[in-house]
């Protein structure tokens, strides 16, 4: 099977100022998105992910590597036929309506007038545009602009869409949208190719996700392998009886995150499991949640950029893709 | 023929962003008062009040087609960069040099469009003010069509240089000043030459100045060569040889433009 993007070595240096100061943005990303995959592409502020999305998209060069798009480079404007983009602050001629934006780009994308009469008008409802769709853009709110950022990117019915942090600027039932579109676009078989910061996102929409940190890419795969790392904690929350203590059995001696009324949630390995789940019956108590210890994405940065604990890189060297 | 569909498509959109610009709609308006107020004042001038009505009128429309030329240069190209407005273009499958083209064949609708608007409006007011006149020349039509041409000729020009220059300048007001200079060296460099080579200088030229002015004289654009007013004013007949130079001249420096705009556009980081 071919794959949808596919990145070679890809780097890229900024030149600022006068002084023609280099900023190294992206160093020997290599990347292959498989057709039909949902892959969130994450790092912390500054890690480059937008700057490669740029140059998928045309609009910067790479200084170093290749990039493709369904097999055809990137510098080559046809490559972005089949795929829609959504940027990282979407801005829009202004000047336009909706709809008359909306035929614009529909003529660039070769679709003809009735398609894109009949796709604008799906688009903008989906989207919950409706009625601001022969209304001047320039008095849109930030959310409006970001809405109709998505119709823009989905009007080609593109095979591939790349969407730089795509739930920014939302309300709730506005990420929401976002997720159930991201959804059933990847039940037609299209790919999909987002940046994000959220980890909600990640987890319940991505097959698969990249990790940037300044530049270099950390790590590929399963989001649960890394966040659910193996020999990985785990937290179970009990509820115990009234006037029953830690102490008096063996969950005494595991760590206390909180304890509020009868809850008590504590912090256990996998081989404590069964011994204090015995413990927990044997006192007269219930076991609410037993579950992994997920590590946050900042835990996540940090230890990818080699700066929290020992472990770090070496566990999560990514399983070949 | 797909790119000829995007670059009317990109050129109808930047029609509509002029036509809906503030800016440009008051520049409209005010040359609209302009041309009715020198008809006004041409009417009371001692002598020649049909001459000093076409001068004025010529030149109102002039000045109006380069503002706005400016202006749309600013707001509909550098701008558009800047804000970004124009990567949602840009991520379309179309090349850099359609996306460039489609501006400016946005900035030639509008530039016709004026033009033949209030170069129309001049032509229905001169006959008001020759009623009343005795002994007044007949208008020469013919030319004053082709000093409305020369005045389409100068703003496109200039509208490629702003072109040129959003390739290369990554601030909106760069271009835009870059062109308003480029705008008064081109209206005078032919005259300085003239004036220099005549030998009506006091002293001897240094050679260097000479060789500055030479450059200068070849590398800005020569706006002077549309400028067609005199034969329109006084009826003068316009050397065939004169008029097809212009023209000549005109497209292969707009050409050259454009190419070189396209050239750097292509090699431009949109970030
Ligand atoms: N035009 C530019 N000139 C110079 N440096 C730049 C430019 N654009 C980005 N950079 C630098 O490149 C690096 C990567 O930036 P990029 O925008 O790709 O990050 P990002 O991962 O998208 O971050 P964020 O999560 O904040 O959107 C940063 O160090 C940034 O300062
Ligand atoms: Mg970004």
């Amino acid at each position: 099977m071919t794959s949808a993007i596919k990145t070679s070595k890809l780097s890229k240096q900024y030149k600022k100022g006068v002084r023609q100061q280099q900023v190294s943005a992206l160093l020997d990303l290599d990347l292959e998105i498989r057709r039909g995959e949902v892959f969130g592409f994450i790092g912390s502020n500054g890690a480059g992910k937008s700057t490669t999305i740029k140059i998928l998209m045309g609009l910067i060069q790479a200084t170093n590597g290749q990039a493709w798009l369904f097999e055809r480079p990137v510098t080559d404007p046809a490559a972005r036929l089949h795929v829609g983009y959504l940027s990282e602050h979407p801005h829009f001629h202004d000047f336009l309506t909706p709809l008359e934006l909306l035929h614009l780009l529909g003529t660039m994308r070769q679709m003809e007038r009735k398609t894109i009469a009949r796709k604008s008008e799906e688009l903008l409802g989906l989207v919950s545009l409706s009625e601001a769709a022969n209304r001047k853009i320039r008095g849109f709110s930030k959310g409006m602009v970001q809405r109709l950022g998505i119709a823009a990117a989905l009007l080609g019915d593109p095979d591939l869409l790349i969407l730089d942090e795509p739930m920014s600027g939302l309300d709730p039932l506005g990420r929401h949208l976002v997720a159930t579109i991201i959804r059933d676009l990847q039940r037609q078989g299209k790919t999909i190719f987002f940046s994000t910061h959220i980890i909600h996102d990640i987890e319940t929409l991505c097959d698969r996700v990249g990790i940037l940190v300044q530049g270099h890419q950390k790590y590929v795969g399963s989001i649960q392998e890394a966040l659910y790392p193996a020999g990985n904690l785990f937290e179970i929350t009990v509820r115990m009886p009234e006037q029953w203590a830690p102490a008096q059995t063996i969950l005494g001696s595991l760590r206390l995150l909180w304890h509020k009324e009868s809850l008590y949630n504590f912090e256990l390995t996998e081989a404590e499991i069964s011994s204090a789940t015995q413990a927990v019956i044997a006192a007269g108590g219930g076991i609410v949640t037993l579950e992994p210890k997920r590590r946050s994405l900042e835990e996540l940065f940090l230890d990818l950029s080699g700066k929290f604990g020992e472990k770090g890189q070496s566990d999560l060297t990514s399983p070949a893709s | 023929m797909h790119s000829f569909a995007c670059i009317r498509a990109l050129g109808l959109a930047t029609l509509k962003g002029g036509l809906r610009d503030r800016l440009i709609q008051s520049l409209l308006l005010a040359g609209l008062f302009f041309l009715l107020s020198t008809l006004v004042f041409s009417s009371f001038s001692m002598r020649q009040p049909l001459e000093v009505a076409i001068n004025y009128s010529l030149a109102t429309v002039q000045i109006l087609a380069i503002l706005v030329t400016l202006f749309l240069g600013l707001n509909l190209l550098s701008r558009e960069i800047e804000t970004r407005a124009g990567y949602l273009l840009m991520g379309q499958p179309i090349s850099r040099t359609v996306y460039l083209l489609g501006k400016f064949y946005g900035l030639c609708l509008l530039n016709f469009l004026i033009v033949a608007f209030f170069g129309l409006c001049a032509a229905l007011s001169l006959p008001l003010v020759k009623i009343g006149l005795t002994n007044a020349p007949s208008i020469a039509w013919g030319n004053f069509f082709v000093a409305q041409l020369g005045i389409l000729g100068i703003s496109l020009l200039l509208g490629a240089v702003t072109l040129l220059f959003t390739a290369l300048a990554t601030s909106a007001v760069l271009p835009f000043l870059m062109t308003v200079g480029v705008w008064f060296i081109g209206q005078s460099t032919e005259a300085v030459k003239n004036y220099l080579e005549a030998g009506l200088t006091a002293q001897p030229m240094p050679p260097a100045l000479k060789w500055l002015v030479t450059v200068a004289y070849y590398l800005f654009p020569n706006l002077s060569l549309f400028d067609f007013k005199v034969y329109a004013i006084y009826g003068l007949t316009i050397p065939p040889l004169l008029a097809g130079y212009a023209l000549i001249y005109g497209l292969v420096y707009m050409v050259i433009l454009l190419l070189l705009a396209a050239t750097l556009f292509q090699k431009r980081d949109m970030t």
